[in-house]
């Protein structure tokens, strides 16, 4: 059928340049879906780290009360001021931070970790996959 | 012949809408000054089904937004308003919150709002926060406070709340830059301070900000 | 006799010349459509790519090869029908192409999938994905009048 084979031609133009952006642009997708983006750990990772991990949970209040990594701080933006002196008297310099929030679709815990980063605190780290991960884990 | 089969398939695909309630402007964007305090947007909406419809629930994203509506039963071709508040608090930069409003007619697929605010930063301060190792030296750290040029607002002083932990504010640039020296008097054991920087504006109201010092 | 004839021939004359515009406008509606939604994705396969894992429909790399593919079949091919180059072929791919977008988007609808943020949980389904599939289900019948010339 001409319909089917003009079809076959157009599919197979287009693979020309999508195979070139494939290689490319250099916003194209990684490989790996595993990929971490910068400044984030997988659950895995930071248990290794052991106890010199500090907990930093970016959800609500709500949310945090309801429940939350143990030992885990509540920081997040809506609060800042009134959080983040409570954190500092929480964190001791030698700590390794990871901030979570609810899920890996969930951007609380970069919009934290980057103010924490821009007020002279590190290491910061984000927990891929946030509190969903960790209750997976549980 | 045909015309009339395919304008009656169009108006049935039309008719078998996700839910009665159109909102105009389901998407909100405002720019904001962190001193106004509050954001107000308003989600107009109409009932454009052919039965009654009942606004059983609005959820906000965060304890920032609150959301209001008048009544909750809106008759076919009836119109209506949600009033949500969005309170800056200490918030800079761009923030995106969501309201969720659950109809009698979808229960399962809540209508989604959003509101975008962006904060334009007035006041930055540079860095929040001083750190000394217990059994360092003494040194003075600085802390850069910059005013935004269109912002009415001047520092008026500092303080810290730990008398051992000296605040001395200076003004490098009238009314624009100035310079925070924070000196701890005891570096052989932990400690802190949190250092309120006075402003003057709003006047019947003015800002406190805040700096941190500790030691570790 | 005559006279009859030639009636008949001027009704059915003017009735085929409605459904040639209607046709000439749809080639075009679509062509640009497709041609424009192609060129906006061809600027960010990565974006597009995590766009795609939102709908759960396919692993992440058979996402990762659409993402990088699907934008320029969409170009292409929305040029051809605008151009009235290989018609027909440019016509079974959007429609077939219409078709997958379609279902794709009323599964998510189906599944109450958490498009946006996770901080809701699950049932949540912004205004987003409803629109899209109506405005889908018109350009199908679009595309199914072009295809009347086919009869």
């Amino acid at each position: 059928m001409m319909s089917l084979r003009q079809a076959v031609l157009i599919l197979l133009a287009a693979l020309v340049p999508a195979g070139i952006s494939a290689l490319v642009n250099p916003r194209r997708p990684p490989w790996s879906g595993d990929a971490l983006l910068p400044g984030e750990e997988k659950l895995k990772t930071v248990l290794a780290w052991g106890p010199k991990v500090l907990w930093v949970d970016a959800r609500s209040q709500n949310e945090y009360e309801a429940e939350h990594v143990p030992g885990a701080v509540l920081l997040n933006l809506e609060d800042w001021d009134r959080l983040f002196p409570r954190f500092l008297d929480r964190w001791s310099p030698d700590q390794k931070i990871v901030v979570y929030c609810s899920a890996s679709s969930c951007q609380l815990s970069h919009e934290v970790a980057k103010r924490l980063e821009q007020s002279g605190v590190s290491p910061v780290y984000i927990l891929k996959g946030g509190w969903e991960e960790w209750k997976a884990a549980r | 012949m045909r015309k009339p089969v395919f304008f009656l398939l169009l108006s049935f695909f039309a008719a078998s809408a996700y839910g009665q309630l159109v909102f105009e402007q389901p998407e909100q964007s405002f720019k904001a000054k962190p001193v106004e305090g509050s954001i107000v947007a308003k989600y107009r909406f109409t009932n454009t089904g052919t039965v009654s419809v009942k606004i059983e629930n609005v959820q906000t994203s965060c304890g920032c937004t609150t959301a209001s509506l008048k009544k909750t039963e809106y008759a076919p071709g009836e119109s209506g308003e949600i009033e949500a508040r969005f309170t800056i608090g200490g918030r800079i930069g761009k923030q995106e919150k969501a309201i969720l409003v659950t109809t009698s007619d979808a229960r399962e697929k809540p209508i989604q709002l959003k509101l975008l605010v962006d904060i334009e930063d007035q006041i930055r301060i540079q860095p929040e926060l001083v750190l000394w190792r217990v059994g360092e030296q003494a040194d003075p750290k600085k802390i850069e406070v910059t005013v935004a040029d269109d912002a009415p607002v001047k520092i008026v002083s500092v303080l810290s709340d730990n008398p051992s932990i000296k605040a001395e504010l200076s003004e490098l640039k009238p009314g624009k830059k100035y310079e925070i020296q924070i000196t701890p008097t005891d570096l052989s054991r932990q400690g802190g301070a949190t250092i309120l920087i006075h402003t003057d504006y709003p006047p019947q109201n003015p800002q406190t900000r805040y700096a941190y010092a500790r030691i570790k | 006799m005559e006279s009859g004839q030639v009636t008949t021939l001027t009704r059915d004359s003017a009735r085929s010349s409605y459904a040639r515009i209607g046709r000439f406008l749809a080639r075009l509606v679509l062509g640009a459509l497709f041609a424009s939604a192609g060129a906006l994705k061809i600027y960010d396969p990565g974006a597009f790519a995590i766009e795609l894992e939102r709908y759960q429909l396919v692993p992440w790399k058979i996402g990762v090869v659409t993402a990088n593919y699907l934008p320029w079949l969409e170009l292409l091919t929305g040029i051809c029908l605008f151009l009235k180059w290989f018609e027909r072929g440019a016509l079974l791919l959007v429609t077939l192409l219409l078709g997958i977008f379609t279902l794709a988007l009323a599964s998510a609808l189906v599944r109450g999938l958490n498009i946006d943020c996770g901080c809701f949980g699950h049932a949540l389904v912004s205004t987003g994905t409803v629109i899209p599939i109506l405005r889908n289900v018109v350009l199908l019948l679009l595309a199914g009048m072009l295809w009347t010339k086919y009869r």
